[in-house]
């Protein structure tokens, strides 16, 4: 009795008497002969896999989609047709003109079952769009996920940097830019203790500012030079992740090489702190650090200054120190829905960032009667022209500004006094 | 029916309903004038292998008859006639414990299994 192994069939390959392969086996179709199980025909095609799988619908949608699929080689071969002595090898017994009269009955079975082919055909469609879909989807994601990566500005070799600092100037860098309004430990008279914490609440969440004493644990005495500057003219921490706006490195961006090494150098001299701050509470969309890569690309652009400068030793001086070091911009404007400053606004003052109070204008449309001593002045003491004295924020701002050079008040007020009048955006 | 969608890879059940293994190989007897006519289902490694290749197959026909000697070298054939019914799964008339299909697990339960403590 000679047998064969119809598994071995599946898949194979069928040659025609030629020697010219006509596709290949996906089926064997078998029914009842009495108490027998006859082999009656054989489905020869190119979608053997899908077939074998069950997976017809699937796998041909697929290949529609690519227009891969060719429907014209399909064949329903009776079993006499094929010899399947060498299930390996298993060979037409009959031409290719006869084999292409076999082709219609496949057809005439689909076209039986035309609603199943229709279903196919929507399926398909249905299947092309969500392809499509996911990969616009996957393809954004991947661009948005690479855009708004935190990638310091500056490596550790970074020759700019390189150098012992002016500690002496780097005082003034400290004072000029506020950092101890900030990061002064709350609660102690020590304006040099910069252990941080003091919880600055806004729309957006609550932040604390950081321990950016030397403290090696808990502070930044572990910081490199380069760190400082990646975290001030690129709002990104060492850990590689952004830092929130908050901190207003969107001014910062633009401060000198040199007045970074200067401010790295003094503050490695401040008293050291131990004591690390609670994590910032940013408001549900700010949670995902990401989020701010998003904010960055929006609205940042590293190592540019809105400052406009002249030529004027004094005046440009000035720019630099107001625009950048000083950030007065951060406080003295009105920020957009997303926390960004609306640059139609800048110093015209508005709601302050925190949402409680009201910044006065400081252009020209507000201080008209003012003149640059006026402002010197005011740095120095607090007192303003009427008499007055300067409040809440801006009398720690005033601390530090007394602190500096004659000049740099003289230049603060001049670039202050050549601002166009702005009218106060309304509350 | 479809041989290879309805019929291959079907779990098979004995007369107590026993899963005694799947329908890895199908034989057919090739007849003079006459339409193949499927004689018997095969189940066991060495057929599984063979799907893989005769070289595959050649090894584990080896490798079952070193170890288990030679009522091991070929496949488990059960008769098409003792096929009652196929359905999800394929019952056949046959009670596995009068086959050789268990044999290795039942040295593995008496030889290995049995004697870990607490098995």
């Amino acid at each position: 009795m000679d047998t064969v192994n119809l598994e071995h069939l599946a898949g194979r390959r069928v040659l025609s008497l030629r020697g010219k392969s006509v596709g290949h086996i996906e089926e064997i179709r078998a029914e009842q002969d009495g108490d027998d199980m006859v082999v009656t025909e054989f489905h020869v095609g190119i979608f053997a896999a899908f077939e074998r799988l069950s997976a017809l619908a699937l796998g041909t949608a697929v290949l529609d989609f690519f227009h891969l699929r060719h429907r014209d080689c399909l064949y329903r071969i009776p079993w006499d047709k094929i010899d399947i002595s060498d299930p390996v090898r298993p060979r037409l017994r009959c031409t290719l003109e006869q084999l292409s009269q076999m082709k219609g009955g496949f057809e005439s079975k689909r076209g039986a079952k035309s609603s199943k082919g229709l279903g196919i055909a929507r399926w398909s469609t249905v299947l092309r769009f969500a392809l499509a879909v996911f990969l616009c989807a996957a393809a954004v994601c991947a661009v948005l996920w690479y855009m708004t990566a935190a990638r310091p500005p500056f490596g550790e070799q970074d020759r700019q940097f390189e150098g012992p600092g002016n500690v002496a100037h780097g005082k003034l860098v400290f004072a000029a830019g506020d950092c101890a309004s900030c990061h002064a430990t709350p609660g102690q008279p020590d304006r040099l203790r910069l252990g941080g914490g003091m919880a600055i609440a806004s729309p957006f969440g609550t932040f604390r500012p950081p321990n950016i004493s030397p403290d090696a644990v808990d502070g930044i005495g572990g910081w490199t030079v380069t760190d400082l500057a990646n975290a001030l003219i690129g709002g990104v921490s060492p850990k590689r992740d952004h830092y929130y706006p908050a901190f207003p490195y969107t001014s910062f961006t633009s401060i000198k090489p040199d007045d970074v090494k200067d401010l790295y150098a003094y503050l490695k001299t401040l008293p050291k702190v131990s004591g690390r701050v609670p994590p910032p509470d940013p408001a549900l969309l700010f949670s995902i650090r990401r989020s701010v890569g998003i904010w960055k690309l929006l609205f940042f652009r590293q190592r540019s200054t809105a400052a406009r400068f002249d030529g004027d030793p004094l005046h440009d001086r000035g720019a630099y120190l107001v625009e950048t070091i000083s950030h007065c911009a951060e406080c003295h404007s009105t920020r957009n829905a997303f926390g960004a400053i609306k640059p139609g606004t800048r110093f015209a003052g508005g709601i302050d960032p925190q949402g409680t109070g009201f910044v006065p204008n400081i252009t020209q449309d507000r201080l008209r009667g003012w003149t640059e001593n006026d402002i010197a002045r005011m740095l120095k003491t607090g007192e303003t022209p009427n008499h007055g004295r300067v409040g809440s924020s801006m009398s720690d701002v005033v601390t530090n500004t007394a602190m500096l050079p004659d000049s740099d008040r003289q230049a603060i007020a001049r670039y202050i006094k050549g601002l166009p009048p702005i009218a106060t955006p309304r509350p | 029916m479809d041989l290879l969608r309805d019929l291959l890879d079907k779990q098979v059940l004995d007369r107590k309903q026993v899963k005694i293994g799947k329908v890895d190989g199908l034989v057919a007897e090739l007849r003079q004038g006459k339409p193949p006519r499927v004689v018997a289902v095969e189940l066991g490694s060495i057929t599984l292998a063979r799907r893989l290749g005769s070289r595959p197959g050649r090894l584990m026909a080896w490798l079952a008859a070193r170890f288990g000697g030679e009522r091991h070298a070929e496949p488990h054939r059960i008769a098409w006639n003792k096929v009652r019914n196929i359905g999800v799964d394929v019952e056949v008339d046959v009670d596995v414990r009068r086959t050789g299909i268990f044999d290795w697990q039942d040295w593995l339960r008496d030889r290995v299994i049995g004697r870990i403590p607490g098995a």
